[in-house]
């Protein structure tokens, strides 16, 4: 009887129409540069990167680094047009890229997505724009905190930097805030809408694991005060296993955040501009300012009014803020 | 578990303190039927009401049952599961049972970036002990959505990807569970729970690893 009942319906329902597979690329989420040729890509360290330039070679190089792990940078674009006659791109060469495993970038397993691995990556990048040379960092979130390990590492390739809404820079502060950072009450509606996609499809390949992280995004972290709706931060697409993967590879057996981007950040000698939204509550302007030290020379701006997703929302006032910023070196414009 | 409780109360108060409750096939007797109640994570917070009745069907007891439940932290109903069920004592040896189940399912979601209806089919075995007073027993099963719809929502064309493709999708996964049920008669009430681990069909965790209901059980 229950058999008969589930045919009857299955064939009812796919007599009606063409069925459709979630696995297959371009149904559920963006096709990623290893299925769709026509995307720009650069290949790094053997994995082909979504990535793609503003301004004129031979200018000043200037990276971009998104949130994440595991966003993209569909939103930094913003931070390319012109706002009162200021364009960055008229100033610096731009790279804009989705890192390992992010956005339209190409997909890899656990062993490829490590905190060493997307050193290496961002390494050969500055290599392969600023060959021997110094670049200047931008980075939003987890770009920040991407951008501030880099910093670490290799401190004589940053000319300076410009970190938005940064995360923490250490395990032990990601431990003590990440209570107020996402919003894990059982009974929450973006939890048990993640949760019950189970009895939807199952996450089991790259495709679906991005889908699902999707549906959780906009609830997990309220205190962010990102806007929602019509005018809301633009994604590609989430890398789930970047997410999961990056994340853990800062992590002690327990799950306990471990990793520490600032055992040598005091060698370094460039500026530092830490942006905050006034409305971002956890990683906003309290943070920076506790991070603010951990450079030697660091300021912290604030633009009223703006939560996590500052650089999008208020992109004006961040650009005004980097424009003053960059033009003290002499390459950013004057203003 | 708000609801859960308030319609123990319910019950309780309006006169069925006498009926003796009942989720245990060793205290049904063919023509009984029961209602329940049950609170559960799985996958997400869902709370359930049930009703079943034994029968005997080519001399097996087979017990059918019709459950709808809604999700959790969402007033809008968009969440929901309803399964048409029948389970078949297949062995018995004293007081061990072996029980196999099948079930029809809809389900149903609203979320941030799709409205879903699928419809699907959920088969496990239950083996254990049922003594008149208490049973326990190991349970396996798979739970596979063979069809379903979805519909992007606009929100997710704008923010992520315009081009989603809306429609009907099949050989979405599945979800197999391990597990262990009990349960125990308390004053006039039967207390069942069922806990166990999750996996999907290609063995990665769900976004809750585990399942676990809570639930009350009332025969009439």
């Amino acid at each position: 009887m229950f058999a008969r009942c589930v045919l009857a319906m299955g064939a009812a329902s796919l007599m009606a129409c063409d069925p459709l597979s979630m696995s297959e690329p371009g149904h559920l989420v963006p096709r990623t540069v290893t299925e769709d040729s026509s995307l720009p890509s650069i290949t790094i360290n053997g994995s082909r990167l979504h990535a793609e330039t503003r301004g004129t070679p031979g200018k000043p190089v200037m990276i971009m680094l998104h949130g994440g792990p595991g966003a993209d940078y569909r939103s930094l674009l913003a931070l390319a047009d012109r706002y009162a006659g200021y364009s960055l791109a008229d100033h610096y060469y731009i790279v804009f890229w989705d890192q390992r495993g992010a956005g339209l970038s190409e997909r890899h397993t656990q062993d490829k997505l490590t905190i060493d691995q997307y050193d290496a990556d961002l390494l050969a990048i500055v290599d392969r724009y600023a060959p021997g040379g110094q670049v200047t960092l931008v980075g939003q979130s987890w770009g920040g905190m991407y951008g501030t390990s880099f910093i670490n590492r290799h401190p004589t390739r940053v000319k300076e930097a410009v970190f938005i809404e940064t995360g923490p820079l250490k395990g032990s502060t990601f431990e003590r805030i990440k209570g107020e950072l996402f919003d894990l009450h059982l009974l929450r509606e973006w939890l048990n809408d993640m949760a019950w996609t189970a009895q939807f499809f199952s996450a089991d390949d790259h495709i679906r694991m991005d889908y699902q992280m999707t549906i959780g995004a906009e609830g997990s972290q309220p205190r962010n005060n990102t806007r929602k709706g019509p005018g809301a931060e633009p994604f590609w697409r989430l890398g789930a296993m970047a997410n999961r993967y990056v994340q853990e590879d800062g992590q002690d057996a327990k799950g306990r955040f471990n990793y520490d981007f600032t055992t040598n950040l005091q060698r370094y000698t460039g500026r530092v501009l830490l942006i905050a939204g006034s409305r971002s509550e956890v990683l906003g302007t309290p943070l920076q300012l506790e991070q603010q030290p951990l450079y030697r020379h660091a300021s912290v701006e604030v633009v009223q009014g703006g939560g996590h997703d500052v650089h999008w929302t208020h992109t004006p006032a961040v650009l005004g803020l980097m424009r003053t910023f960059l033009s003290a070196s002499g390459t950013g414009g004057a203003r | 578990m708000k609801r859960v409780l308030l319609f123990a109360a319910l019950m309780l108060a309006s006169g069925h303190q006498r009926l003796a409750a009942q989720w245990n096939l060793a205290r049904l007797e063919p023509g009984d039927a029961t209602w329940q109640v049950s609170t559960a994570l799985d996958p997400a917070i869902i709370t359930s009401i049930g009703y079943r009745q034994l029968r005997t069907v080519f001399g097996a007891r087979t017990q059918f049952g019709v459950e709808a439940g809604v999700v959790a932290g969402n007033a809008d109903l968009g969440d929901y599961r309803a399964r048409l069920e029948a389970g078949v004592q297949v062995y018995r040896r004293g007081s061990f049972r072996t029980v196999a189940s099948a079930a029809f399912l809809t389900r149903g979601t609203s979320n941030t970036v799709f409205r879903g209806t699928n419809f699907g089919a959920d088969v496990g075995i239950t083996a254990g002990m049922y003594r008149p007073r208490w049973f326990v027993a190991g349970e396996t099963g798979y739970d596979k959505p063979i069809v379903t719809h979805v519909t992007h929502t606009q929100g997710y064309r704008r923010t992520y990807y315009a081009d989603a493709k809306d429609g009907w999708y099949i050989d979405t996964g599945g979800t197999r569970r391990l597990g262990v049920v009990t349960g125990t008669s308390l004053r006039g009430v039967e207390l069942m729970l069922r806990a166990g681990v999750a996996r999907t069909r290609g063995g990665e965790a769900l976004v809750a690893p585990g399942y676990a209901t809570l639930g009350m059980g009332f025969r009439f």
